[in-house]
C-alpha cells in the first residue's frame, strides 16, 4: 500500500533534509535512500523531487555541486547546511506535535470505539 | 531499440524545459534529469527489461513532466535585483544635478550612455565565458600596466597608454577587469582548478604592485580590500587568512607612505571639476544640507543592498564577484565621504562618490560592476555557471 499524494506532499522536504544530514547524495540516491528508509512505502514521482531541492538550494537550506569530470559522467551532490539543519530540527518538532495531536484523536477515538 | 528510446527522453526532457521560462536554467536543469533517468534506465536494464521498456519505465517514473516544469520555473524565476537598480538610477540622476550647474550635463550622460552598455553586456553574458576568458582577460589587463609603466604617459597624475588613435587610462580601464578576471580565476574552472594558493595570492598581489608604482595608492587599495573580501568569502582555508593579513599590512603600508596624498582643505582651491568629482558631498553641502543627506543614505543603501546580495548567491563565482565589487563599493563611499569630512587625505587620483561624481571612466566601471552583479544575482538559481 503506497501514501497518499497529498499527505506526501507536505512532509517531502523535511524527508529530503533528513536523508541529506546524514550524507551527501545525489537525486536518485535521494529517491532510492526515501524508498529503503520506508520500506518502499513512499513511492514519490521522482521528477517531483527536483523542484524541492532546487527549491531547498535557492533558499540555501541545501548546498549542491556538480562532481565528476567534464564530457563524462556528472553528478549534482546535495549537501546540507547550518540553516538547513535548523530547518529540519523545527520541522522534526513541528511534525512530532502534528503526530501526536493526530495519535489523540485517531487513536483515542478507536479505543473508545472498541471499548463500546 | 536506441533509436525510439531517445525521442521519447528527449520529448520528456522538452517538455519540462518548456515550462522553464529561463532559458539560462536548462543545460542545468536537463543535465540532471537525464543523470537520473540513465540511472532509473540502468537499474531497470539490470533488473531484466530490455532497454525500450527500462527507457519507458524511468520516464513513467519520473511523474507528469508539466508540472515539474512549472514548479521548476517557480524556483527559476529570474530575479533582477530592481531596489538595487533603483538605488543606483537615484545616486545617477543625483550625478546629473551635481553636472548641470558645472554645464558638463552633455558629457556625463554620455558617460552613463556608455556605462550602461558596458553593464547590460555584462548582465546578459553568460558567467561561464569570462570565467573561461579570465586568464586572457588578467593577462590583457597586466599587459596595459605593463605598458603604461614602459611608456606612458602621465596627464594629471594618471599614467595614458597611446594606441592606434585612443589615449586609454591604464589604471582605470584595468580595474574592472583585473577584478572580474581575477574572481574567475580564484573560483577555478577546467583550466585553472588547481590553482596553487600561493599563485592565487601573487595574482591578488601583482595588480596592487602595478597601481602602487603608477602612483595610485587608492586603485591599489581599492584592488587590495577586493582581493581581502574575495578571499574571505570563497577561501575558508589558512591561505584566505594569510592573504587577508598581508594584504592588510600592504594597503596600510601605502596609505602611511604614500606622498600622493591632498590635505582635504584642498577644496578651498579645488577647481571646478574636482568640486564636482572629488568633492561632491562638500558641494552638495553648499547648495542644501538635505542633498548631502539624500546622497549619504543612497549610498549606504546601495551597499546595504548589495551585501544582501552576497548572502543569496551560491556559486562561487558570483560570490567571490559580488564580494570584491561589495568592497570596492564600500571603500570608495566611505573613502569619498570621509576625505570629504576631512578625517582622511584626498588621494591624488581623486575619490569620486560611486554613481554621482562627475568623470568618465570611474563611472563607466561602477556602471560595469552593477550589470556584473545584477546579471549574478539573476542566475542565483544557477550551479552550473
Amino acid at each position: 500500500m503506497g501514501v497518499n499524494k497529498e499527505l506526501m506532499k507536505g512532509s517531502t522536504a523535511t524527508l529530503v533534509l533528513t536523508i541529506l544530514s546524514k550524507g551527501e547524495h545525489y537525486g536518485y540516491e535521494i529517491i532510492k535512500e526515501i524508498e529503503k528508509s520506508s520500506n518502499g512505502l513512499f513511492e514519490l514521482k521522482e521528477g517531483t523531487l527536483y523542484p524541492i531541492l532546487h527549491g531547498l538550494e535557492a533558499d540555501g537550506y541545501v548546498n549542491a555541486k556538480w562532481v565528476g569530470e567534464e564530457g563524462s559522467r556528472q553528478r549534482k551532490y546535495y549537501s546540507i547546511t547550518k540553516s538547513g539543519r535548523a530547518l529540519l530540527k523545527e520541522k522534526k518538532e513541528e511534525w512530532s506535535l502534528f503526530k501526536n495531536a493526530i495519535d489523540q484523536i485517531v487513536l483515542v477515538r478507536r479505543t473508545c470505539q472498541e471499548g463500546l | 531499440m536506441k533509436a525510439s528510446k531517445k525521442p521519447s527522453i528527449e520529448n520528456f526532457l522538452s517538455q519540462v524545459e518548456q515550462h522553464v521560462c529561463f532559458h539560462e536554467a536548462h543545460p542545468e536543469i536537463r543535465k540532471e534529469l537525464t543523470q537520473h533517468l540513465q540511472d532509473k534506465i540502468q537499474e531497470n536494464t539490470d533488473a531484466g527489461m530490455s532497454e525500450q521498456a527500462a527507457a519507458e519505465v524511468a520516464i513513467q517514473s519520473m511523474g507528469d513532466p508539466e508540472e515539474i516544469g512549472q514548479r521548476l520555473n517557480q524556483v527559476h524565476w529570474p530575479q533582477v535585483p530592481w531596489l538595487f537598480v533603483a538605488i543606483a538610477s537615484g545616486m545617477l540622476a543625483l550625478g546629473l544635478f551635481n553636472v548641470y550647474e558645472f554645464q558638463r550635463l552633455g558629457s556625463h550622460s554620455v558617460n552613463i550612455g556608455i556605462g550602461l552598455l558596458v553593464g547590460a553586456l555584462l548582465f546578459f553574458i553568460k558567467p561561464g565565458r569570462l570565467i573561461k576568458a579570465s586568464p586572457f582577460i588578467y593577462g590583457g589587463a597586466l599587459a596595459l600596466l605593463t605598458a603604461a609603466v614602459a611608456f606612458g604617459e602621465k596627464y594629471q597624475g594618471l599614467p595614458y597608454v597611446h594606441f592606434l588613435c585612443f589615449n586609454i587610462d591604464a589604471i582605470s580601464f584595468s580595474l574592472v577587469p583585473l577584478l572580474i578576471s581575477f574572481c574567475g580565476l580564484m573560483s577555478g574552472g577546467k583550466n585553472v582548478g588547481s590553482m596553487k594558493g600561493a599563485l592565487k595570492i601573487l595574482l591578488s598581489l601583482l595588480p596592487v604592485v602595478f597601481y602602487s608604482i603608477l602612483g595610485s595608492p587608492y586603485s591599489a587599495i581599492l584592488f587590495a580590500v577586493a582581493s581581502l573580501a574575495i578571499f574571505v568569502a570563497v577561501e575558508v582555508r589558512p591561505v584566505g587568512i594569510l592573504s587577508a593579513a598581508m594584504l592588510f599590512a600592504l594597503s596600510i603600508g601605502l596609505s602611511m607612505n604614500s606622498e600622493k596624498f591632498l590635505s582635504a582643505e584642498a577644496f578651498q582651491n579645488a577647481k571646478m571639476a574636482e568640486a564636482h568629482t572629488d568633492f561632491v558631498i562638500s558641494h552638495f553641502s553648499q547648495i542644501s544640507v538635505w542633498l548631502v543627506v539624500v546622497g549619504l543614505f543612497l549610498s549606504f543603501a546601495l551597499i546595504s543592498q548589495l551585501a544582501s546580495m552576497l548572502g543569496e548567491v551560491r556559486n562561487k563565482f558570483a560570490k567571490s564577484m559580488i564580494a570584491g565589487h561589495l568592497a570596492i563599493l564600500s571603500l570608495a563611499i566611505m573613502w569619498s565621504i570621509l576625505a570629504n569630512f576631512g578625517y582622511v587625505g584626498m588621494p591624488g587620483s581623486g575619490a569620486p562618490l560611486p554613481f554621482v561624481s562627475y568623470g568618465g571612466s570611474f563611472l563607466i566601471g561602477q556602471l560595469a560592476l552593477l550589470g556584473m552583479s545584477s546579471g549574478l544575482y539573476r542566475r542565483k538559481t544557477l550551479t552550473l555557471n
